[in-house]
């Protein structure tokens, strides 16, 4: 199992797991754009590299990513991706009071750690699930999804009605095209191009990527950092005390690197749910928000939580198949087109894939580890470039990434069509996370439930009738019921309150 | 009643709203189409595509009857409408215009939009171009619609 870990590294994959974790660090550090960006952005070259080096740098922007938020939220207390979005409130007073490089330290450091400890638990956990995951056939597959489904719709943003119009919307465009069972074309409208169907990649970089470069248009604003005068050995110093008082807080640092893992491993929730629940508990439990002492614990803390978030995300994605946040599923995107099915048989089917992926994982920690540690003087410098001088440019490179996947022109006017509708989609609150995850497993969900009427001779209480899937409808049944009374309570305290 | 105002007042929520419904009208009108019975192969592709509806037609509708919101602002609207303008005349023509052309016209309204100097801007887009052109069709071998005089 070990030797499989390493198996597929070689230069050229190292060198893109670097490039990655440093892309991914740059990303996030520059406010506006976000690691799912980033990984979207990186996205198209899949189709040029071998699946472990895509894949490889795909992770280190994911890692990379995660800590590289907090360095705007502590130098202009603007979070760089939603995983750092309460890191700026201790980290940013820090910094105002000349101890950026300190507040730096422990995002950087707590965050490397933070993603160390997710791996491990990553590593220990998905092989037990998986060998759990070989009993699943058709029907339980597609329980599965259905559950998967409503869980990320529910939980992923305010009001969960809006998130499973949002899911309907993701699977009535992943019905366009053939379809699975009888190859019958579907909402073509005559016409070649919509017979392969819609594919989800230029519809991922539009929804990511395109609302961003619309909102900088509207909006016209460009972030500046402020300047650090420190030179790099002062620099060196203060991310040495920031490695002192880490040690000082083990407690606090695996406390948080262990639920941001759990709340991970939950499909549809995300880092910044981690980062909040991970803060929250450490400032009871530390029972102070003011002193110093707390400064460095609510810095630490969020951080962990959401570096070790990024193992724990992986566990459903690459187990059930499931992505735990949005980034896991455009790595989910990733893993398809180089032909290989994240689900229950993916250790057994595609071993060298599967642990080819934590040794990349294992790889960006690694690189995290260097590049936090010398890096920070450095990412100071480089993060000082004005947004307005990227947005051009990233939406060429949207235009060319879905120009690329089937040399088309066809996916860059979805790749734009889709970007608008996001667009009015995060405007009117409209969550785009479950239409994204309905277009990715809406043909899986499909085929399966259709394969289990086939199994059952067309009697759809098969699903009720097999032990694993009829608990997954349980479980599925009590989560609306819980929505539905809270939905009726909100009704009734509304009514009182008119 | 003042619930009934808000809800019917012309809003960009609402109006997304609209479009939800319209969109689901198509959808459920199309669905109808394929064949849902059962067969040899089991039912057939209108099943799946029906589920969807039903359930999308629920949501929407209880969606629908909710407050809106947000107000609808013009100005944002029109930039966005402006934004759409610009780069759809220009793909619709990129079999004339040849991707070069089309990708340095965005990338200059662009910067042009956001305010970045002239020089700055032109210098910005000639390198992206080439930039463009080094990694993506001298090394990966894409092959982008050429200008019409060019082919």
């Amino acid at each position: 199992m070990i030797d499989l870990l390493f198996s597929n590294l070689n230069i050229l994959t190292i060198s893109l797991i670097f490039f990655g974790v440093a892309f991914g660090i740059l990303v996030s550090a520059i406010p506006g754009l976000t690691t799912t960006i980033g990984v979207v952005l990186l996205l198209p070259f899949s189709f040029y590299l071998d699946s472990a080096s895509s894949l490889g740098m795909l992770m280190g922007v994911f890692v990379g990513g995660m800590a590289g938020g907090a360095i705007p939220a502590i130098l202009i207390n603007i979070p760089g991706n939603p995983a750092s979005i309460v890191t700026n409130v201790n980290g940013y007073p820090l910094a105002q009071s000349g101890k950026g490089d300190f507040a730096l330290g422990l995002a950087m450091i707590s965050s490397t750690i933070g993603a160390l400890i997710g791996l491990i638990i990553l590593f220990l956990i998905s092989p037990e699930l998986s060998d759990f995951a070989l009993k699943f056939g058709a029907v339980e597959q597609c329980a599965l999804v259905l559950l998967g489904l409503s869980l990320v719709s529910a939980l992923s943003e305010k009001s969960v009605m809006k998130g499973y119009i949002s899911m309907c919307f993701g699977l009535m465009i992943a019905t366009i095209g053939l379809d699975p069972i009888t190859a019958t074309p579907r909402y073509n409208f005559n016409t070649v191009a919509l017979q392969q169907g819609i594919s989800f990649i230029p519809v991922m970089i539009g929804m990511f990527a395109l609302p961003t470069i619309i909102e900088s248009l509207i909006i016209s604003k460009d972030f500046k950092f402020p300047t650090l005068d420190k030179n790099f050995k002062q620099c060196l110093v203060g991310v040495y005390d920031a490695f002192k008082e880490i040690i000082q807080s083990k407690f606090n640092l695996i406390r948080s690197s262990v639920i941001g893992s759990i709340i991970g491993a939950i499909p549809g929730t995300g880092s910044a749910i981690a980062a909040t629940l991970s803060y929250q508990l450490t400032k009871k439990i530390e029972k102070s928000d003011n002193n110093e002492r707390f400064s460095s614990q609510g810095i630490i803390s969020p951080e962990a939580a959401n570096s070790s978030m990024s193992g724990g995300a992986l566990i459903p994605m690459l187990t059930l198949g499931i992505p735990g946040d949005p980034v896991t599923a455009v790595m989910l995107g990733a893993l398809t087109i180089h032909g290989l099915e994240p689900g229950p048989l993916m250790i057994s089917s595609f071993p060298e894939a599967y642990y080819g992926l934590l040794g990349s994982f294992a790889v960006s920690v690694l690189f995290l580890i260097i590049l936090t540690l010398i890096g920070i003087p450095f990412f100071l410098k480089a993060i000082r470039v004005k947004t307005k001088y990227l947005m051009p440019i990233i939406f060429v490179l949207c235009i060319i990434g879905s120009f690329a996947l089937r040399n088309s022109m066809l996916d860059v006017w979805i790749m734009i069509i889709f970007g608008v509708i996001a667009f009015y989609m995060n405007r009117n609150g409209y969550p785009i996370l479950p239409m994204i995850l309905a277009l990715i497993l809406g043909k899986i969900l499909e085929e399966q439930f259709r394969m289990s009427l086939i199994i059952s001779l067309g009697d759809p209480f098969i699903f009720f009738k097999k032990p694993i899937s009829l608990t997954l409808l349980i479980i599925l049944g009590c989560f609306l019921s819980y929505i539905f009374v809270k939905f009726v309570k909100n009704i009734i305290t509304q009514n009182k309150n008119v | 009643m003042g619930l009934v105002k808000s809800m019917f007042k012309i809003t960009e929520e609402l109006l997304f709203k609209i479009l939800i419904l319209t969109a689901f009208g198509i959808y459920f009108y199309l669905s109808l189409q394929f064949p849902s019975i059962p067969m040899q192969e089991g039912y057939g592709a209108g099943l799946f595509p029906l589920i969807i509806s039903v359930s999308f037609f629920l949501f929407a509708i209880k969606d629908f009857f909710t407050k809106n919101k947000e107000e609808f602002n013009k100005n944002e609207n029109l930039v966005l409408v402006g934004f759409l303008i610009i780069i759809f005349i220009p793909m619709f023509f990129i079999n004339l215009l040849g991707m070069y052309l089309v990708l340095a016209l965005f990338l200059f309204y662009l910067n042009y939009v956001l305010k970045i100097p002239i020089v700055k801007n032109i210098i910005i887009t000639l390198s992206t171009i080439i930039t463009v052109h080094l990694v993506f069709v001298k090394i990966f071998k894409l092959s982008f619609p050429e200008i019409w005089f060019v082919e």
